[in-house]
């Protein structure tokens, strides 16, 4: 059985660190569903002072044969790991650094996006809180700022993103536009259309100094 | 004795205004996110008395003149952030502050009777001052899940003023959602408008 993507599985699940860790995934905007079956799940998730992790560690290399699994035990110290399989966090958790390792593995297994090397431009603006639940203001802004740019004229796909900076929040907001029908896009960079209002770009703007200084003050 | 250094108008450079209905969530909003204590006007209000929503809440007062709060960089620099009064009766603070704004976010309620001609009441006025094209309007008190239903009539209403204004949910409570809207009113590209 191959692992699902956004599948999580613990064996603790009762534990207070792993229900520290559920609501801390439960902050972020994937879909994560939690399996009673270790199969189903990427994620697994074990409280290192409930268990020796001999018999998990070999559960693991047989189910890796089907899939990445990405693996965590929470514990106050060290101690508790014996296999360097297992990823450490200290309880209490760290949310930065546990949202930066999920990004990071997130990243690893991204399979390359249907939009690369698509040009793109938006008919509308999106709902974009719907973005935000991570709380950090300055993705959002960023995620923002790249909206902006697909309003204002055709934009690659590459060009979006290093805007964005967040790969996996601006490919879930471009799949989203596509679903809605606000998402244009074009295997060749298209002419602006001569019929097509002039916009004022932000970069023109007085505006765009005070967006400047926000960036600064929430990165 | 040092001479006291000397200042006509105003210190900051530019400012954030935030409109809306009587308790839509205008002072919470700016309380969120100012750097300073927030000043305010707030006095006990009648009109609570009246409103079901605002007793449900709990608010017992409305911003008479303005609430101020600021954010200061690095710099030095500081921006105003302002919230002015809801009820028609101060519209006169609407023509003071408008036209000098850098960006205007109109917060709305989601979830009221009558709130499509609220908008449009809005939408009237900030054309009127001119204050369209640099505006993110802010729909508040919107049921999960209902977010997209929910915001199509508002879009339907606004691209008559304003093609590209970006219209979201929002919760004044939440810094993200605040700095979002107010970065969606600084950067939308916008179209023409002068015919307004």
């Amino acid at each position: 059985m191959t692992p699902e993507r956004f599948g999580v599985w613990s064996p603790h699940r009762d534990s207070n660190s792993v229900r520290a860790f559920k609501a801390a995934l439960s902050l972020r905007p994937e879909p994560w569903q939690w399996h009673e079956d270790m199969k189903r799940a990427s994620w697994w998730i074990i409280d290192g002072t409930q268990t020796t992790l001999d018999s998990l560690t070999s559960d693991l290399q047989a189910q890796k044969k089907n899939g990445v699994i990405h693996t965590v035990v929470l514990a106050p110290s060290w101690n508790h790991i014996e296999d360097p399989v297992w990823v450490f966090f200290k309880v209490p958790l760290n949310i930065k650094l546990v949202y930066g390792w999920i990004d990071r593995c997130l990243l690893q297994r991204l399979p390359p996006s249907p939009l690369a090397r698509q040009h793109l431009r938006l008919r509308r603006w999106p709902n974009l809180t719907r973005y935000s639940a991570s709380g950090a203001p300055a993705d959002s802004m960023h995620l923002t700022l790249a909206c902006s740019r697909l309003l204002e004229n055709w934009a690659s796909y590459e060009e979006v993103v290093a805007i964005a900076k967040n790969t996996l929040l601006i490919d879930r907001m471009l799949a989203d536009a596509r679903q809605d029908g606000i998402l244009d896009t074009s295997a060749t960079a298209p002419a602006l259309n001569p019929g097509t209002p002039e916009t004022k770009t932000p970069e023109k703007t007085n505006a765009w100094s005070l967006v400047k200084r926000l960036l600064s003050k929430f990165a | 004795m040092k001479p006291l250094k000397v200042i006509l108008g105003h210190t900051t450079s530019q400012q954030v205004v935030f409109v809306g209905p009587f308790g839509v969530g205008k002072t919470t909003a700016l309380r969120v996110i100012s750097d300073i204590a927030v000043v305010n006007t707030d006095v006990a209000s009648s009109e609570a008395c009246a409103d079901p929503e605002a007793q449900r809440q709990g608010k017992t007062e409305t911003t008479a003149g303005f609430d101020y709060g600021e954010w200061r960089f690095m710099d030095g620099s500081r921006v105003s952030l302002i919230g002015v009064p809801g009820q028609e009766r101060f519209k006169a603070m609407w023509d003071v502050m408008l036209p000098r704004s850098s960006a205007i976010v109109l917060w709305l309620y989601g979830n009221r009777e009558g709130q499509m001609a609220e908008c449009a009441k809005w939408l009237q006025a900030l054309a009127e001052r001119k204050a369209i094209a640099r505006l993110a309007v802010a729909v508040t008190r919107v049921p999960d899940g209902e977010a997209e239903q929910a915001l199509t009539p508002y879009r339907q209403l606004i691209s008559r003023y304003h093609p590209l204004a970006p219209v979201i949910t929002a919760d004044p409570r939440r810094q993200s959602d605040v700095i979002q809207a107010i970065t969606m009113a600084l950067t939308s590209p916008y179209a023409a408008i002068e015919q307004l």
